[in-house]
């Protein structure tokens, strides 16, 4: 087991090198380079000496080995060296825009969770009955149209209704978890798509698997095969998208961010696109490659304590 | 086989018709000019004349949802159109190619899917820069690599087959049953798999060209509709709820002709 | 007698399945007395297994009870509510399921699954000492060694047979007066089942428990049960007592069944005349060795070792083997998939795993390989004409017209009518699918026939069929066949030759008849007390 996850850790770590690699592939090396395009623009009125100066100091006039080499050295030593566009180290910049991120992304996949978890929930409890059926088929159809539904208009739709029309919640002047409480909301329902429908299809394979017959036949209720019996079943494959949903949200945080103005990095990504800040781009995308790696990690070491048979040549045998 | 047209196949059919209709013959369903307006008529709400309203030009949204599916459906169908063209011959390469082969395209893959689509998609658009087409490559080049994990993921499938084995068995020779057996079964489920992320690849161009990175306006694109329409949300509702209802009935599209390709006997 | 404690009137059930309906039960009438094993015996499609559902109370939602009635002991439980079953299930009635594989939960512990079964309307498990301890006592009844320890395991750490067992303790942990055993040995291996069988009669009799016995397998039926009643296509045909059944069975469907039976088929092996010279070897496999590797600490796990056989030209090689015991990776190895790392293998003068190319492919269509499943051994996508078109087009020797008469010679072989060309092989029945197969395998040109189980998936009747066809086939044409079974009286029929795998090794090898009738290792014995029906009828006939 434990050999296991150590070949895991290095494929983890092999996977964020290449990811870094692969970004400064794309973001440093491709365009003639970054400084360039930036300082070049005639407004600025800098003179040619003043440009290779800057270049200089961005380390923009060496070979794309060497850059590299330079880069990956600093990030290594925990520097996510300076943005074009303020001037700022990146990591500072980082800093102050995660913890808004966070809590939307916290709050965004508490509501995921639990919309799929009712959703599921529901559609399987209903499938039993005859007339429920029908309702159940029709609650299972609802990921299917919430996943088509884009992120930034559900959130125009959603300040409309709730802050102008209803006026529960208002759009400028909050802070903290308030702040990202209706965002987090909104983006919840599209998140919660792949969660409900990975789950559902899981939990319809366990429910025509012959135990689940056998329980029925030994006087189990209906309530409790969902509970002690499909769901333990149905988690583990449900784990697997987790991946996937740190994504969406990520995804979700950079509209998120935009469509009700928060400082997070989302928004920081936005400005580093729009103005080629390719040092910022690139810590971002470290960064969430980061977190994907770790919650690809975390799952592979949870997925074999909620299913014994994972894993299992690689566990003792007790016997 | 007969095809016989069941109310099933109807309801897939119908909203594939009316989108491309929509996309290839617009002037079919609106008379409107999508790009110049009458500016008197600015910011009027849905009428007999206008279904949908009218913007903050006086141009009739309605025309503009249908003008606007062509950029969207195109640069979906070109997104989707590149993926496969990358992620076919690589993951055929990774599924019948040798072990060292095969775990070389899957470290890559690995890698290019620990990257959020969005963050690729952006970073490739700041490296070829903003516009239609340069959306939809991003979009579909981000989308290259799940495609490749899951066609490599079906050539093994079918690989590993009793048939594979029992094709192999009467003398076949390895491009015979490749050509036989593998492509066709192992590519189905790609094609299911295509028209599902053609939806992943609406919403993906339509939030990129919201952020802005789009063809520039007043081009009639549903994201950029949108965008536009923000300023005006208070007052006039109809400019940014029609292109997104535009946008989820598509996606919706995609999900049913994707669930009928798989549940094709 | 005594009393009744299942009795089922007239009863009639139906499917409906895209608006048509399909009748799975006919005016079924059949008591059960307390104490009493009962075998409900029908090929596949008669309508046992909804007639288990149905005392169960577990039918499908698509199936119906439309006339009849079914009493569990006092209780009318025909159109009872989910409810009201909840009552019953477990208590008055109990059921052993037939794949112990899947019957379990693979994320529960067996003492959770038992607990839960003890008490299943309570919800803290365990911790209630006196629940443990009555699980670790229903664990010991049925026979589990180290049954405490077992509580903490998981299904996919016990062997098969170990987790029926444990199946059958959830079944009678509240002292159910009637079980309801579905086919509870039919994914086992011949030597378990009987174990199983065993553990039954014990149950029966320690506990006087009512069994209604559900099979496909007339000869497992005339074991420890009472009586039998043979269902076909939903209709009762025959009810008596079971010696009866076999001495004189009343109905013609029932005499086809028991004439069908490999164990009471009379006529041994087609025996070859020992005066004509024996003919020479087509295949020779010496000191024949596999491992596999593995991943923890112990290295290598030998698959198979140091087997070594010969079988002439135009003979049958019977080989035995049970779960485990290397008969799969033998087989590998003379298809030449995996390369053996020991010994040789010759087939028709080749080593298989020397060639290349053309000169491979001439020899794989030389050897020809049938599978237990014949629908998944064909492209799903296509239909039977295309399956039997590959082969000829592969020997690119054959124009269209050719190809067809080719098909046609093949398929009047085989006895499969040409109308079924056009279907896809998923819409064929599993004996049509195995004709099939056999049909694409002959349009090769085989001199040998690998056959891996062919008829284990089959009813009895179209086993029987199938067997006389490969018969036929091996006069007619001179095949020479491998002929792999973990049924004995399967084997006996068909081979002139027997060997007998077990845990990669192989432990008895000569002339069929020689094997049965004096067995030279305690497996072998074992194996050929195990088959149903030829030893223990006596034991039933006692019985009764």
């Amino acid at each position: 087991m434990i050999r296991y996850l150590f070949t895991r850790f290095l494929h983890a770590l092999f996977v964020l090198w290449g990811a870094f690699t692969l970004s400064f592939v794309l973001l440093q090396v491709m365009p003639g380079d970054a400084v360039l395009v930036k300082f070049q623009d005639p407004e600025l009125g800098l003179s040619p000496q003043q440009i290779a100066d800057m270049r200089a100091t961005y380390g923009a006039d060496e070979s794309a080995i060497t850059q590299y080499a330079h880069v990956l050295g600093r990030t290594l030593h925990g520097n996510l060296g300076y943005s074009i566009e303020t001037g700022l180290p990146v990591g500072q910049m980082l800093h102050a825009a995660y913890p808004t991120t966070l809590r939307l992304a916290i709050v965004s996949f508490t509501g995921a969770l639990a919309f799929a978890a009712i959703c599921c929930a529901l559609a399987i409890l209903l499938s039993g009955n005859p007339v429920g059926r029908y309702l159940a088929a029709a609650i299972g159809a609802i990921p299917g149209i919430t996943s088509g539904i884009p992120v930034f208009w559900l959130e125009i739709v959603a300040i409309q209704l709730v802050s102008f029309h209803w006026k529960l919640i208002p759009v400028v002047g909050l802070s903290g978890w308030s702040a990202v409480l209706l965002p987090g909301l909104a983006l919840a329902i599209p998140i919660s798509a792949p969660l409900a429908q990975v789950f559902m299809a899981a939990a319809h394979r366990v429910e025509a698997l012959p135990f689940i017959d056998v329980l029925r036949a030994r006087g189990v209720s209906p309530l409790r095969i969902l509970y002690a019996h499909i769901l333990p079943n149905a988690l583990p494959p449900t784990l697997t998208v987790s991946g996937l949903v740190f994504g969406e949200i990520l995804a979700g945080a950079v509209v998120t961010e935009t469509v009700f103005g928060l400082d997070g990095l989302g928004q920081l990504a936005q400005q580093a696109v729009a103005s080629q800040d390719v040092a910022v781009l690139q810590a971002i995308i470290l960064i969430s490659v980061s977190g994907f790696v770790s919650i690809g990690f975390a799952s592979e070491i949870i997925q074999p304590l909620l299913d014994p048979r994972i894993g299992r040549s690689a566990r003792q045998r007790k016997y | 086989m007969p095809h016989h047209i069941t109310p099933t196949r109807l309801a897939v059919a119908l909203p594939i018709i009316v989108l491309a209709l929509a996309a290839f013959w617009p002037a079919l369903f609106s008379s409107q000019n999508p790009l110049t307006g009458q500016p008197s008529e600015y910011l009027t709400a849905p009428s007999a004349h206008h279904w949908f309203g009218t913007d903050q030009f006086g141009r009739d949204v309605f025309a503009r949802v249908i003008y606007g599916s062509f950029s969207t459906l195109s640069s979906a169908v070109l997104a989707v159109s590149v993926s496969l063209l990358l992620a076919i011959p690589a993951g055929l390469l990774a599924g019948l190619g040798s072990p060292r082969v095969e775990r070389a395209i899957r470290a890559c893959a690995d890698i290019v899917l620990s990257i959020p689509e969005i963050f690729l998609s952006l970073s490739i658009i700041t490296l070829i820069g903003p516009g239609a087409i340069h959306v939809a490559l991003a979009v579909g080049i981000s989308q290259t690599a799940g495609f490749v994990r899951m066609i490599h993921t079906e050539v093994a499938r079918v690989q590993a087959t009793e048939y594979m084995e029992a094709a192999i068995g009467i003398g076949g020779t390895f491009s015979q049953v490749v050509l036989r057996h593998v492509l066709p079964n192992s590519l189905t489920p790609a094609l299911a798999l295509a028209s599902l992320r053609l939806g992943t690849a609406i919403l993906a161009i339509s939030t990129i060209c919201f952020l802005g990175y789009g063809p520039p306006p007043p081009t009639p694109e549903w994201g950029l509709m949108i965008t536009e329409g923000r300023d005006y949300l208070s007052t006039a509702w109809w400019i940014t709820t029609f292109p997104g209802l535009a946008i989820i009935f598509s996606a919706w599209t995609a999900s049913l002709v994707s669930h009928a390709i798989r549940s094709k006997p | 007698m005594t009393q009744t404690c299942l009795s089922i009137r007239d009863l009639d059930i139906s499917y409906t399945r895209h608006g048509s309906t399909h009748q799975a039960l006919n005016h079924v009438s059949l008591d059960l007395h307390a104490g009493e094993m009962l075998a409900l015996v029908g090929e596949s499609g008669s309508g046992k297994s909804t007639l288990g559902r149905a005392v169960l109370g577990i039918l499908p939602p698509n199936a119906s009870v439309q006339h009849g009635s079914i009493h569990i002991g006092a209780h009318n439980v025909t159109h009872l509510s989910e409810r009201a079953w909840r009552q019953i299930r477990g208590k008055k009635i109990a059921l052993i399921p037939q794949d112990p594989a899947h019957s379990l939960d693979p994320v529960r512990t067996i003492g959770a699954q038992l607990a839960e079964a003890l008490r299943p309307h309570q919800s803290s498990f365990l911790k209630r000492s006196n629940t443990r301890a009555e699980a670790i006592a229903l664990l010991d009844q049925m026979g589990i060694s180290r049954p405490a320890q077992r509580l903490g395991q998981y299904p996919h750490e016990l062997s098969g047979g170990m987790r029926q067992r444990v199946l059958i303790a959830a079944a009678i942990a509240q002292r159910p007066a009637l079980i309801v055993a579905d086919e509870p040995t039919s994914a086992l291996d011949v030597s378990v089942q009987v174990q199983i069988m065993a553990l039954l009669a014990t149950l029966r009799r320690e506990l006087g428990t009512a069994i209604l016995f559900i099979t496909h397998d007339l000869a497992l039926a005339s074991e420890q049960t009472d009586r039998v009643s043979v269902l076909n296509h939903g209709v009762i045909c025959e009810t008596a007592p079971t010696r009866q059944i076999f001495s004189a069975p009343k109905t013609a469907y029932t005499q086809r069944l028991i004439a069908n039976l490999p164990v009471f088929h009379q006529t041994p092996a087609s025996v070859p005349d020992l005066r004509t010279p024996t003919p020479p070897d087509v295949i020779k496999v010496t000191n024949l060795g596999y491992s596999y590797a593995q991943t923890t600490r112990s290295g290598y796990r030998h698959a198979m070792q140091n087997i070594t056989f010969t079988v002439p030209k135009g003979r049958t090689l019977g080989i035995v083997g049970e779960s485990g015991s290397g008969k799969t990776t033998l087989l590998r190895c003379l298809l030449g998939l995996i390369t053996p790392q020991a010994g040789t293998i010759e087939l028709l003068g080749q080593d298989p795993s020397r060639l290349k190319g053309q000169a491979l492919r001439t020899l794989r269509c030389k050897v020809q390989f049938v599978y237990q499943n014949p629908h998944v051994s064909f492209d799903p996508r296509y239909s039977a004409l295309k399956a039997l078109e590959e082969p000829l087009i592969n020997s690119e020797q054959h124009n269209p017209a050719q190809r067809r008469k080719l098909i046609d010679d093949v398929l009047q072989k085989v006895r499969l009518s040409p109308t079924l060309l056009a279907r896809k092989v998923s819409a064929l029945s599993g004996g049509q699918a195995q004709r099939l197969a056999l049909a694409r395998a002959l349009l090769c040109q085989p001199e040998i026939l690998i056959l891996d189980e062919v008829v284990s998936a089959l009813d009895v009747s179209i086993q029987s069929e199938i067997l006389t066809l490969l018969e036929n086939l091996q006069k007619d044409l001179g095949l020479t066949y491998i002929f792999v079974s973990h049924d004995l009286s399967v084997i006996k029929r068909l081979s002139h030759e027997v060997l007998i795998l077990k845990n990669g090794e192989q432990i008895e090898y000569g002339k069929t008849e020689q094997i049965f009738s004096k067995p030279m290792t305690d497996y072998t014995k074992h194996l050929i007390a195990s088959i149903p029906g030829l030893t223990s009828s006596p034991q039933a006939a006692e019985h009764s």
